[in-house]
């Protein structure tokens, strides 16, 4: 899911990258001292999520915690993505150092799109986990599939998304664990 | 809150152990060079995109081709400098490494093996990004609070 350098087209990614700078400013702005000490443990714990792999269809990919960040951060979920990728790219070469913003835009949009999921009222908590999870990692999917083939990949691309149905049903579950565990012991940090 | 944040930092050490990148390990045996290309030296990049490009060429490639199912790929530099080898498995993990070759190898008197991820181990990487997430979260947090400090005074 992370993307390296000189994969996307050079349009692409400063266009991705000039977007995710000014979400950074806007999701980032008037940071709470309370949320602080949560963001910088979220962006640790998303910082070594990625590291945690599995073959999926001759491919590798893994976990992103992107839907639980949404959910625990709300917006300021962005920042702590952005933070997160741009550690992991400087110290693993793990995704491109140019292309962070655009890496950022795509897990980043995962994140916002769980937070979004989350607040819809009048479904059961543990669906609305589950399916912000899971979110959480086919809205960046989909946003990775549709730069590539911007980048003339073609639509074959698109198979990209089949293998993270099953990476995003893993991480719905995973999310939906994590969300129960804190509603059991009665943390104030779930919304 | 105290709960929560020792459960994210329980996430966020216990897979300490695993490791997601591309490496390239170089197997040097004169005359031929293989490659070896794998998700964290643990899965092969199979059937992926390579590309060879001989020193001092930047546009066109020497040789062309694909890893085969365990991630190998052969070629056979023709002449001593820095040659570059870019493996990529169109799906966004690539990675691009110089190997370089010496006369000596050439005329087949040097062998030796290469690899990119022995520079610094990958637990000593999670513990400096670690390191470098919480120092920055505390840096933050210590100008709000002394933002606080003011605004209350």
């Amino acid at each position: 899911m992370h993307i390296a350098d000189g994969i996307i087209s050079t349009e692409v990614v400063l266009a991705a990258d000039v977007i995710s700078i000014g979400a950074l400013y806007a999701f980032g702005k008037k940071t709470d001292a309370d949320d602080i000490p949560k963001m910088g443990m979220m962006a640790a714990a998303l910082f070594v999520a990625s590291l945690i792999h599995f073959p999926v269809a001759g491919t590798s990919v893994h976990l992103g915690l992107f839907g639980l960040a949404g959910i625990l951060l709300g917006l300021r979920s962005f920042p702590v993505v952005f933070v997160a990728l741009l550690f992991q790219s400087l110290i693993f070469q793990h995704g491109g150092i140019l292309s962070t913003g655009l890496n950022a835009l795509n897990m980043g949009a995962g994140a916002i799109a769980a937070y979004l999921l989350w607040r819809v009222s009048g479904i059961p908590e543990y669906v609305r986990a589950f399916t912000a999870g899971f979110f959480g990692i086919m809205v960046p999917a989909l946003f990775m599939a549709v730069e590539f083939n911007m980048s003339g990949y073609g639509r074959g691309i698109f198979y990209l998304l089949y293998v993270y149905v099953i990476v995003a049903a893993i991480e719905g579950l995973l999310t939906l664990t994590i969300v129960k565990f804190f509603r059991r012991v009665e943390s104030p940090i779930l919304p | 809150m105290k709960k929560t944040l020792f459960c994210l930092s329980i996430m966020a050490f216990t897979v300490l152990a695993f490791a997601h990148g591309v490496g390239i390990k170089v197997v040097e045996q004169s005359p031929f060079i293989k490659t070896e290309s794998s998700y964290s030296g643990e899965e092969p990049i199979a059937h992926a995109r390579a590309l060879v490009f001989a020193p001092d060429e930047k546009e066109t490639e020497f040789q062309r081709g694909r890893t085969d199912a365990y991630g190998f790929f052969v070629f056979i530099p023709d002449r001593a400098g820095d040659w570059r080898f870019e493996v990529d498995d169109e799906m966004g993990h690539r990675k691009e490494i110089v190997i370089p070759v010496t006369e000596e190898f050439l005329k087949g008197d040097a062998f030796g093996d290469q690899e990119d991820e022995t520079e610094v181990p990958t637990y000593i990487k999670i513990i400096l990004g670690l390191s470098l997430i919480i120092g920055i979260t505390g840096i933050f947090y210590g100008i709000k609070a002394k933002r606080m400090l003011k605004s209350k005074k």
